[in-house]
């Protein structure tokens, strides 16, 4: 028997919606040295390209009943034909079988157990596993001249995950997405993780799941696209951040409800954030001192030039400073977030 | 002032009409509407009157001009009136003054009459001019045509020179307040209708909880499409600047390596692109999100038992009425009370006109004129004299005539306060139950009254006007026009 020429056939919506949430979550585990994702691809249903150029390369098999193991000795060996494809392309890192059933050979054969997030290679599983694996690729590859050849290249690039996706309610079937959001939010800013978790979840299946529905098969997701919106929601304004503490409560507040959207404009033009990153890093040059007192002091010193350069000169003058001198620090805080974030996801290499 | 012609230019096609200094008289020999009303109008409207034209002849049409001659003893003057523009040439002057309408018609007034009061000048037309339609029903207070109102105490205390402005501010003032009383009581009256209708019951107090969601979140949304704009916009921003350096071709040096300026290399542009573009697709996500909670809400609505939908005024109307609470008592005694006062304003500008000399002479002259008329018995019933409010007993031939001597003394007032004869312009005075004999009065009035001044009367029939100058309209206004292309005859 041969290996099928195309896998693409249309998941239910409950496949379909597990195969973006393990794309998610596999992205997740290696962040850092991933460049692009793309779901549905030519290939197979989860593509993950690597900066080094390798790929890794996932068949997404989902159970839908309540009686795990039920059926999963079939959906694996539907995966493995294509899986054996996929360890033939030359840049194949791993051939990844993924699942939502903890009996991913089936009930006979789970002497090493799989538990949820589980992420085993065909080398860590059992004797016996990997005898059933071999047995199996055997009756899949008959008759076919390089058997042998191509079930040796199998077994090394394979690996089985496990992943939690079931029940009706939502919250409860994307938990284990939402908990890897949450490990990513905390290795990044442990403050960010209740705040911006659910967001997050939001924006990035959204992501993923517009990428699945365009038949281009070549358009991946890049890491960029996927952090970029993470920064955004890090460099949110909001009343409670710690450069209102010098200003009245009530001025804070009316300053974020009238000029909030000013306020986000102007720290996002460019001309204005080059002139003020590059006058404080001379002011850097210049002056010694701890960075936040440092930025306190620029701050202090250029804030009639810059209420000028924002155009708040006609504001009442608690206003009118208060909006200057948030901007000024937000753009300065700004770079910071940006070089820490490209910095811990490895964004640009 | 005196009207010498009238030329009107329709496209290519030119005609003159000719006024005498006396009494014209223009008539169809018993053929209606040919253009009686419209040449009437149109007077008006070369003189820079916002008076509309008749449906066979539309006086704002772009192709449309009218080139009015007037001249008094010391003066003469020119008018070019296209839509909304009016030019004015004083005699033989090349000097032209345009004015912007309706925005200038009082500066343009004042050029043309020389009448500088802004109350009178705003009453002119009904000292001057009695319409077909409006006009036999103006008395004192009221339009004159279309939105051109008239109102003889403002009349009275321009003449005199009396200062009411804070009287009529504050007429105004309870006015507006009036109306917004009026509005709830309205409003009251439909929750009324609304809370006994059986057939629409009244949404549930979650319906009413999530209506408002709603309403917050489709201002969320329409903050979120903004906000969006607004992002769109700064790109286009950065993306300019970055274009602008790049045209300038600058170039770096780095040893001994010169290095062009451009986008890529611009520290931190490319990371402000990445980033907005990101900005752009979180507040997209937000407001996906919120359209998303915008649609559930509906379908929970849909299921309230009544079909509604927030895009349907009506129900949207309803549900926010029946949700008010209103006190209709407190209303209409607050709406009492503002009546009160009015009525307390309008007795203090009517004891202050009253008494001021142009209201004596209009109040001899309307006296004068009933009389005249074989109407001042009945009239003298009304104490009130020329500021009558009392119309209802007033009808018929009776209120015809009551017209007409008022108008007419208010052209008399106008002669002589402000020093100037206007033209009496009077549409179809037949029209209504004028009887023969009344008809005859009336034109003996304005015969022997009116001597030397310039009467213009419209009127199916020319028998009984005493005309000394007859402009006939047989089939329609422009018959007979000629073509003309040497604009500088009329102008």
């Amino acid at each position: 028997m041969g290996i099928p020429s195309n896998t693409n056939a249309s998941s239910s919506a409950f496949g379909w919606q597990f195969q973006t949430h393990a794309a998610l979550v596999l992205m997740l585990r290696d962040i850092k040295d991933i460049d692009s994702i793309r779901v549905e691809g030519a290939t197979d249903d989860i593509e993950i390209y690597y900066t080094d150029k390798h790929v890794d390369y996932a068949q997404a098999k989902a159970r839908t009943t309540n009686e795990p193991g039920k059926g999963s000795p079939q959906r694996f060996k539907d995966a493995l034909h294509t899986l054996a494809k996929d360890a033939q392309q030359k840049n194949c890192l791993n051939a990844i079988y993924v699942t939502n059933d903890v009996f991913p050979l089936g009930k006979s054969h789970n002497d090493i157990k799989f538990d949820y997030d589980s992420f085993l290679t065909f080398s860590e599983l059992s004797p016996d596993q990997q005898k059933y694996i071999t047995a199996k690729l055997h009756e899949l590859l008959n008759g076919e001249s390089d058997a042998d050849s191509l079930i040796a290249t199998l077994e090394n690039h394979l690996a089985i995950y496990v992943m939690w996706f079931y029940g009706k309610d939502a919250s409860t079937r994307t938990k284990a997405t939402i908990r890897a959001i949450e490990n990513f939010l905390a290795a990044i800013d442990p403050q960010s993780v209740s705040k911006y978790s659910a967001k997050l979840y939001s924006l990035w299946t959204d992501v993923l799941t517009s990428n699945a529905a365009t038949l281009k098969t070549d358009v991946a997701v890049s890491k960029s696209e996927l952090i970029w919106p993470l920064i955004v929601l890090l460099t949110e304004v909001n009343p409670n951040d710690k450069f209102f503490d010098t200003y009245d409560d009530e001025v804070v507040q009316d300053v974020i409800e009238r000029y909030g959207q000013i306020i986000g404009e102007t720290t996002e033009r460019y001309d204005i954030i080059s002139q003020v990153l590059s006058d404080f890093d001379q002011y850097k040059h210049d002056h010694h001192g701890v960075s936040k007192q440092l930025r306190e002091d620029f701050t202090a010193k250029n804030i009639d030039q810059y209420r000028s350069l924002i155009g708040a000169d006609e504001l009442d003058t608690d206003e009118a400073n208060c909006i200057t001198a948030l901007v000024v620090k937000k753009i300065i805080a700004n770079r910071g977030v940006i070089a820490e974030i490209k910095e811990k996801v490895n964004l640009d290499n | 002032m005196i009207i010498d012609k009238l030329t009107i230019r329709d496209g290519m096609s030119t005609k003159t009409f000719v006024f005498s200094n006396g009494f014209n008289l223009i008539t169809s020999n018993g053929a209606n509407q040919v253009g009686k009303t419209t040449l009437i109008r149109a007077l008006l409207f070369a003189m820079g009157e916002n008076v509309p034209g008749t449906q066979s002849f539309d006086f704002q049409s772009a192709k449309k001009e009218f080139y009015l001659d007037l001249h008094s003893d010391s003066s003469q003057v020119k008018l070019l009136r296209t839509a909304n523009t009016l030019r004015l040439r004083d005699g033989d002057s090349r000097d032209v003054v345009s004015y912007v309408l309706p925005l200038e018609l009082y500066e343009a007034k004042s050029k043309i009459w020389g009448i500088s009061n802004r109350l009178v000048s705003d009453n002119l037309l009904g000292a001057c001019y009695i319409d077909q339609d409006k006009g036999w029903t103006l008395l004192n207070r009221g339009k004159a045509i279309a939105n051109i109102s008239f109102n003889i105490e403002d009349f009275v205390s321009g003449l005199a020179g009396l200062d009411l402005a804070n009287e009529r501010a504050e007429i105004k003032k309870i006015e507006q307040e009036t109306k917004r009383y009026k509005f709830a009581l309205g409003a009251a009256g439909y929750q009324r209708d609304v809370l006994e209708n059986e057939t629409q019951p009244i949404p549930s107090e979650d319906s009413n909880r999530d209506f408002s969601r709603q309403q917050q979140l489709l201002m969320h949304a329409s903050y979120l499409k903004k906000r969006i704009n607004a992002m769109k916009a700064v790109q286009k921003d950065n993306k300019r600047f970055a274009e602008y350096i790049e045209h300038l071709k600058l170039r770096i040096k780095d040893g001994s390596r010169e290095i062009p300026v451009n986008r890529e290399n611009l520290v931190g542009f490319e990371d402000q692109e990445k980033y907005l573009e990101a900005q752009v697709s979180v507040l997209k996500s937000n407001l996906k999100e919120t359209e998303r909670q915008i649609d559930a809400i509906q379908i929970a609505l849909n299921n309230d038992g009544r079909l509604f939908s927030p895009g349907s005024d009506l129900d949207v109307i309803d549900r926010r009425i029946a949700g008010l609470k209103i006190d209709s008592g407190t209303l209409e005694k607050g709406e009492k009370e503002l009546a009160k006062q009015k009525k307390a304003v309008k007795k203090s500008i009517a004891s202050q006109v009253t008494i001021c000399e142009p209201y004596r002479f209009i109040a001899d002259t309307i006296r004068d004129f009933t009389e005249r008329l074989g109407i001042y018995e009945a009239y003298s019933k009304d104490t009130h004299g020329p500021l009558t409010n009392n119309l209802k007993n007033k009808s018929g031939s009776y209120y015809q005539g009551l017209v007409f001597a008022f108008r007419l003394a208010y052209a008399k007032a106008i002669e002589k306060y402000c020093y100037l004869r206007l033209p009496l312009i009077i549409d179809s005075p037949r029209s209504g139950e004028l009887n023969r004999e009344n008809f005859a009065k009336y034109m003996h009035l304005l015969k022997n009254q009116f001597e030397g001044w310039q009467i213009i009367v419209a009127s199916i029939e020319p028998d009984e006007i005493p005309a000394d100058h007859t402009i006939e309209i047989n089939r329609s206004l422009m018959e007979d026009a000629e073509i003309n292309m040497n604009l500088s005859t009329l102008w």
